[in-house]
């Protein structure tokens, strides 16, 4: 069997994993629920699981957050694609909401997207 | 792949604090989904379900939301009558959990209600009386030593045994079975939360 999309995770210049890193650093508790709203895109998509995804963000055009309650608002950003747009989504970068704002801001996601599109060698397959 | 997937989760479940965690967002996102899935399955707007057990369609949307935790018995049975299906609330270790994970899909999710429901086709329900009135006979006429020759006779061939261990008692084998079946029956129609 297949999952119905592949995840991938945006490296940075030194082949740094930058959602890995991120991850890393949360509590045991919120990468528990990351990784459950993870599974349910992986495996179904953005469709089926009411509510999985907000966006596009704002003056972003292409870019999501991955919406997780968890201690802190969790809010990973990503975008579909970008070089299989039905069947791949690529996490740019992590993110929390604090009273409202993103931070990092989307610009982050933004910019490190369009790296990607300059450098398909700039995101790995997902680790689980 | 989903390989990848179970490997790791069955690898993280492993820890409590994790488990718990991981186990209460599959659950909210499980029955969110299964609320939309159902409702759009039924042709139903989200307004019109909400008039159905006297909330908005705010309200609704307020469930159809994978990270909405708030649920009560209360309403989730409110929404069962109104998709016409029976709920069920069960406890299971977390080792089952990444079975369900990676079967998560809309056909799994969707449920039919009684009128399209297979298990109530009128054909079903005879065959199952009909069995059942056979381990029924079989234990009356156990208890009444009818048509018995023997204990032995019974036990190996009587009427209520289809599995007739020897030297086990006819009587109990023959109600047994019959209460059983019913006993399983009862336990189909509780509560519990997929």
């Amino acid at each position: 069997m297949k999952v119905a999309f592949t995840l991938y995770d945006f490296v940075d210049e030194d082949s740094k994993n930058v959602i890995s890193s991120w991850r890393d650093g949360l509590t045991i508790r919120s990468k528990a629920q990351l990784d459950n709203k993870l599974h349910m895109l992986e495996i179904s998509g953005s469709s089926l699981p009411p509510k999985l995804l907000a966006g596009p963000i704002k003056k972003t055009g292409h870019i999501y957050k991955l919406i997780i309650h968890a201690d802190v608002m969790l809010r990973p950003m990503l975008c579909r694609g970008p070089f299989e747009m039905d069947t791949e989504f690529t996490l740019l970068v992590g993110a929390k909401e604090i009273q409202g704002k993103l931070i990092p801001g989307p610009e982050s996601a933004v910019k490190n997207r369009a790296t990607l599109l300059a450098d398909r060698r700039r995101r790995i397959p997902h680790v689980w | 792949m989903f390989g990848d997937i179970e490997y790791a989760l069955r690898s993280n479940l492993r820890d409590r604090e994790y488990a718990e965690e991981y186990a209460a967002s599959f659950l909210n996102a499980h029955v969110a989904t299964q609320i939309k899935v159902i409702r759009e399955q039924r042709g139903m707007t989200q307004a019109g379900l909400g008039s159905r057990i006297g909330t908005t369609q705010a309200g609704i949307s307020r469930y159809e939301d994978v990270n909405y935790s708030s649920w009560s018995l209360r309403t989730l049975m409110k929404l069962a009558r109104a998709f016409d299906v029976r709920l069920r609330v069960s406890f299971e270790p977390y080792g089952t959990l990444p079975d369900e994970v990676i079967r998560f899909d809309r056909a799994r999710l969707e449920t039919v209600d009684r009128e399209s429901d297979p298990g109530l086709t009128e054909n079903r329900i005879k065959s199952e009386v009909d069995s059942d009135r056979l381990v029924d006979i079989g234990a009356f006429k156990a208890l009444a030593g009818i048509g018995q020759g023997n204990q032995e006779d019974i036990g190996g061939r009587g009427y209520g045994s289809d599995s007739g261990r020897e030297g086990e008692s006819p009587r109990n084998d023959g109600i047994g079975r019959a209460h059983e079946r019913r006993e399983g029956s009862a336990i189909g129609l509780c509560s519990a939360i997929g």
